[in-house]
């Protein structure tokens, strides 16, 4: 899979957000987006899921235009910052209801997934009833159990313990090595390098360096 | 598939987890009980058709002889046309926060998304319709009142004293019973509540509201056939009232802002910003 941004702005309110992004990413890699808050990396994030319209240029998905061909990429897994999910539901059943949508994961991918982040699959909590760690570790196993092409996750490490965040690392790469595209937004730099492939870095919503360039 | 999907979801969780329906039966048997008052008040029982009716009853056209009598605001009415729109107010909204996005990527077109959106809120209409009715009948079948969709001319009167009741009043057939007290009004209520969301995806859900709330109160001050919630109020119904509004004409207008209301959502969703917070916009 390829995704491509040409020559991507994004205004709102006669304020831009996004100046002139030119990107080309493929499958089999991790890529980094590194900013201080505000400097553009979840607008990016949203506008490669198909979320947010460009206001000027195109992203495509294996040339396919998102907005016009396509409404969003066809095999995605988004983790968005401070994720939520149904509040008297299990973590096993807010995933079975997203599952439902596309039949892509069975209950043992569900289970596996919640593994795969910590959880235990047969907690019968509701989610209403979870710490922090506890909500962001759902939203990675939300990301990931359909085993989708394409994954975005956006501040993942947020709001994680020691050990949380050693297994999401593991997650990233696993994923990577299984062939999937990660596209990830921190502000941790130290976390960046020690995943990421290429890391791009986010200034008042321009890519104003990248770690490829600089090698 | 995944459209037919998305419904089931939106159905369970807009519909079955909302508890806000719980109110309907509630504001129901309280109007029921106020019309048991009146018609007392005229020593007159009424039936299942009258009970609905005054359910629907309104405020007869507006006039400067009316208003000499001092206006009274249709407190009841006005009451069973905004709890359906309070009803079918946030869920979209609120379900974009939790996991919406996520029903919205899989489901791979944003106009899926849509379209069951707006199932969901006619399905809504239907659910509140049928509760209104089931209310009423169980009012009804306690106090020993027919269920039947006869309406006696006596109770008619009694029920739209104001108006310049026709004497057809008196012969209603069931057929025009289930159109004038049941479809119109439902047609109304349904236009008005896809009105609500177009408008809360446009602006806000509380503005979405507000702007319906102030279109339901304009109506009842104001006959105009362009104020669908003027379709809503039985007492300027040209089935039994002179100079009423024209029932078919109204249901063609009601279907018509029905259909208008989808198609623009859909447009403007297809290019609408997702998961933009107001401050933001």
């Amino acid at each position: 899979m390829e995704i491509t941004l040409e020559n991507v702005s994004k205004t709102i309110k006669r304020s831009t957000i996004i100046d002139n992004v030119n990107l080309h990413l493929y499958s089999g890699n991790v890529y980094g987006f590194k900013g201080y808050n505000g400097s553009g990396k979840t607008m990016l994030m949203r506008m490669i899921a198909g979320l947010l319209h460009p206001t000027r240029g195109d992203v495509k998905i294996d040339g396919k235009t998102l907005g016009r061909d396509i409404d969003f990429p066809p095999s995605i897994g988004l983790f968005l910052e401070n994720p939520a999910f149904l509040a008297n539901y299990t973590s096993v059943e807010n995933l079975k209801l997203i599952a439902s949508l596309q039949g892509k994961a069975d209950r043992e991918k569900i289970r596996n997934a919640l593994c795969r982040v910590g959880l235990d699959p047969d907690d019968d909590r509701k989610y209403r009833k979870y710490s922090l760690g506890m909500k962001q570790r759902l939203g990675i196993a939300c990301a990931i159990f359909e085993e989708p092409e394409v994954l975005l996750l956006d501040e993942p490490t947020n709001a994680l313990d020691q050990e949380g965040v050693k297994l999401v690392c593991d997650v990233i790469r696993s994923e990577r090595d299984r062939g999937a595209m990660v596209i990830m937004a921190s502000h941790e730099h130290e976390r960046l390098e020690s995943l990421a492939d290429t890391i791009y870095t986010i200034e008042h919503g321009r890519i104003v360096s990248c770690s490829d360039e600089e090698n | 598939m995944r459209c037919f999907k998305l419904i089931k979801y939106d159905l369970k969780q807009g519909i079955l987890k909302n508890r806000l329906y719980l109110l309907v039966p509630l504001s129901t048997v309280i109007i029921c009980n106020q019309c048991r008052l009146h018609l007392a008040a005229w020593d007159q029982s009424g039936t299942w058709a009258i009970y609905l009716a005054y359910c629907f009853r309104g405020l007869q056209r507006i006039s400067r002889q009316t208003l000499s009598g001092g206006f009274q605001i249709p407190v009841f009415w006005v009451l069973m046309l905004v709890l359906p729109l309070t009803v079918t107010l946030d869920y979209p909204f609120r379900d974009i926060k939790t996991i919406g996005p996520q029903m919205l990527v899989r489901s791979g077109r944003r106009v899926t998304w849509w379209l069951s959106k707006c199932f969901w809120n006619l399905c809504s209409t239907i659910v509140y319709f049928a509760l209104v009715l089931f209310s009423v009948a169980v009012f009804c079948f306690c106090l020993k009142v027919p269920i039947s969709m006869e309406t006696p001319m006596g109770s008619m009167m009694a029920l739209f004293s104001e108006a310049d009741i026709t004497e057809a009043a008196g012969e209603i057939t069931a057929g025009q019973v289930l159109f004038v007290f049941i479809i119109i009004p439902f047609s109304a209520v349904a236009a008005l509540n896809m009105e609500e969301m177009l408008f809360s995806l446009i602006f806000r859900p509380i503005y979405g509201f507000l702007f319906s709330v102030a279109l339901v109160t304009a109506a009842s001050y104001v006959t105009s056939p362009f104020l669908i919630g003027n379709y809503a109020n039985v007492t300027r119904c040209d089935a039994f009232i002179d100079n009423g509004l024209n029932s078919q004409s109204g249901l063609l207008i009601c279907i018509g802002v029905l259909f208008v209301s989808i198609a623009a959502g859909a447009l403007i969703f297809r290019s609408r910003d997702i998961l933009l917070d107001y401050k933001e916009l």
